[in-house]
């Protein structure tokens, strides 16, 4: 058995057929075991997973992006128990809310209480964080929510990087007359309201303009203005094209209360209106207002005009139409061990 | 098989399919090939594996996406709903006799239309509108609703609760209150974006016994419902020539009432009702100036011809009691050297919008 009949037989084989079957037999089950091997460490890698720190990153993104939090208007509270972060933007008037739309002033109210807010409600308690918001716009500063300047304690970092729209400037709409979109339009519709002008002390009345019949005359919207809002916000008058090809094209701002005749030309570039409504208010804590806008009728010089609300302080060169909408920002959220 | 001292001599080297024995393959060639049908079978596993899950995740975002557009269109429809509603009542002047249930069932059968528009690709869409009621906003409706979405075995509901804005949209809802009430009584026109009552809203308060009911011969009211936006309403009287209340009048808006019939009461033609509702102003014709009158004085002492139905449109059309059509004292908002415009106003509607009283 353990002489030379076992390295070779009468017929100088090696193996005999019986070893290389059983041979075969054994490296089958081998074969089979390894794979039921891997479907098990491949569960077990499945299970650490759930606890790994990309589920942890990815859910923790999922969450500030797609979610408003809760309650949804946390950032108005003064008190952060049973708050849960999150920064989708919800539309206050129909309440839906925007998914990757994210919000600034819930930005701004995260950034002042980061590790307070996030640890133990968005990641837990051993992970760490950073969070950055990049827009795509580089004359837009970053918002770094917070930041940890590279001295990360572990060897594994996790970064979730989104496009997201955030409405970076936090800029308002408070007026919008759409004139080139209404211009186009084959019947006419009433575009404004009307407006205190109507016939009053025997001054002209604003007649609306009529694109179909290229009849010039006035739009005219009402706007509600709080002592509050003139005190946080800085108040433009803007037009989009930024320039105005109607020569006969003219704005005025005034209150019922007080009606005025005094007309402006749009200067191409938004005019700060502030001191005409702290004028209009007096010391009114609410007051109505209008924004007359005169046009010569011609739908090829038509031209939409907003009144928008900038933050107070905000530089002059980012007063621009483009800032009015949502604007794209990388999302950049770290976490690490 | 193997037997005895048999050798192993394949077919194919004596150019012959089977062996001596009747075996295409040889055990050995079969155990050799085993390996690889196991491998074969865990590929195909695999891949089959693999294909179900992208299926089920591509499903899963078709189920969402339907769900989500299901959503986002509900208020969209359920306004066209309303204004339908509404321009049923005023086309005919009948009144619905339960709106909510009406306006629920219009709204169910537009959401089935919709909803069918999913149905290829084995998709199964299920809008139920489960109830149509007041919103704690008088200017918007409230709408229940489930929304159920399924594909293959995934499935996604989502129960519902959206406000409909009366006012916020690509178009205007008409009150059909005026409508309703004047029907029998000469009917009232639609001239431009305001209603003209003609005769019809003075033989309507004839008809109820009511004293001066030709005050409002030839008188006009909004056909839109629009919010006031002088709120706090005490603006409206802010100053001495009552700008503020001419501009409210000429746009046609309507306030926040308590007294005043919800939207969904005004389809039914009633002038009040216990829900949170709002009110506007029925407007008296215009009067002709009497060469020797004061026309700075906005503000007139009650005699018999300066008293009238108070011109809130749910104290002219509150034919529920004997009390329910008050009288106020005119109020001339505006001259313009020819004619007055005023208003017939009691002291709580005139303290609610901040008006000199009487």
């Amino acid at each position: 058995m353990f002489g030379n009949e076992f390295t070779e037989d009468s017929r100088a084989m090696v193996f005999s057929m019986d070893l290389m079957l059983s041979l075969i037999l054994i490296t089958v089950i081998l074969g089979v075991s390894a794979d039921a091997m891997d479907i098990a460490s491949s569960k077990m890698e499945d299970y650490v997973y759930g606890n790994s720190l990309e589920r942890i990153t990815l859910s923790g993104a999922d969450m500030l992006v797609k979610t408003p939090g809760s309650p949804e208007n946390w950032e108005e509270l003064n008190d952060l128990g049973g708050i849960t972060p999150g920064l989708a933007d919800v539309d206050s008037t129909n309440m839906k809310i925007h998914s990757n739309i994210i919000s600034i002033p819930k930005i701004n109210r995260l950034t002042g209480s980061y590790d307070k807010l996030m640890v133990g409600r968005v990641i837990p308690t051993y992970c760490k964080s950073t969070l950055a918001i990049y827009p795509v716009d580089t004359s837009l500063e970053p918002i770094y929510v917070k930041n940890m300047s590279g001295n990360y304690s572990s060897t594994e970092v996790m970064v979730e990087n989104r496009t997201v729209l955030c409405n970076y400037l936090n800029t308002s709409i408070i007026l919008f007359i759409n004139a080139v979109d209404r211009s186009k339009l084959s019947e006419q519709k009433q575009l404004g309201e009307e407006c205190p002008h109507f016939g009053v002390n025997g001054n002209p009345a604003h007649l609306e303009v009529d694109y179909r019949n290229q009849k010039s005359g006035w739009v005219c919207y009402h706007f509600r203005i709080t002592q509050e809002m003139l005190n946080s916000t800085d108040f433009y008058v803007m037009t989009d094209p930024i320039s105005v090809e109607d020569p006969a094209a003219v704005w005025m701002m005034d209150r019922p209360e007080n009606i005025t005749e005094n007309t402006q030309f749009f200067r191409n570039t938004p005019i700060l209106v502030n001191d005409i409504i702290t004028e209009s208010m007096g010391n009114n804590s609410t007051a109505v207002l209008w924004l007359h806008v005169y046009s010569s009728g011609n739908p090829d010089k038509a031209f939409n005009t907003y009144l928008a609300g900038f933050p107070k302080g905000t530089s002059y060169e980012k007063v621009k139409v483009q800032y009015l909408n949502p604007q794209p920002c990388y999302f950049v959220f770290k976490v690490w061990f | 098989m193997c037997r005895g001292k048999q050798t192993f001599e394949p077919g194919y080297k004596r150019g012959k399919i089977m062996d001596n024995n009747g075996y295409v393959m040889s055990l050995f060639s079969f155990f050799l090939i085993l390996p690889a049908f196991l491998l074969l079978m865990v590929l195909a596993d695999m891949t089959v594996s693999e294909a179900d899950a992208q299926q089920a995740t591509l499903n899963s975002q078709d189920v969402l996406g339907v769900a989500n557009d299901l959503e986002t269109n509900l208020p969209l429809i359920g306004r066209e709903v309303l204004r339908d509603k509404s321009f049923e009542v005023i086309s005919s002047g009948n009144p619905l006799l339960n709106s909510r249930k009406e306006v629920k069932g219009e709204f169910q059968n537009r959401m089935d239309i919709f909803c069918s528009k999913y149905s290829g690709n084995g998709m199964v869409v299920e809008c139920t509108i489960l109830n149509v009621d007041n919103s704690y906003d008088p200017f918007c409706v409230e709408v229940k609703s489930r929304v159920a979405v399924r594909k293959g075995t995934l499935k996604h509901q989502v129960n519902l609760t959206q406000n409909i804005s009366l006012t916020n949209g690509s178009f205007s809802i008409y009150d059909p209150l005026p409508f309703v009430k004047c029907k029998n009584h000469g009917g009232v026109t639609i001239t431009e974006d305001r209603i003209f009552y003609g005769n019809s809203l003075a033989n309507y308060l004839k008809s109820r016994g009511l004293k001066n009911f030709e005050a409002y011969e030839n008188a006009t009211s909004s056909l839109y419902i629009k919010k006031c936006p002088y709120d706090p309403y005490i603006l409206h009287g802010n100053t001495n020539e009552l700008v503020n209340l001419k501009n409210c009048i000429e746009n046609g808006f309507y306030h926040e009432s308590s007294d005043g019939a919800c939207f969904l009461c005004r389809l039914e033609g009633k002038g009040t009702c216990p829900h949170y509702g709002i009110e506007t102003f029925i407007t008296p014709a215009p009067s002709v100036n009497a060469p020797f009158s004061n026309q700075s004085a906005n503000i007139t002492f009650p005699d018999n011809s300066s008293t009238a139905p108070s011109s809130v449109d749910h104290v002219i059309f509150n034919d529920t009691g004997s009390h329910g059509t008050y009288s106020g004292c005119k109020l001339i908002y505006f001259t313009n050297g020819t004619h007055s415009f005023q208003l017939y106003l009691d002291n709580s509607h005139r303290q609610k919008y901040g008006l000199p009283k009487f």
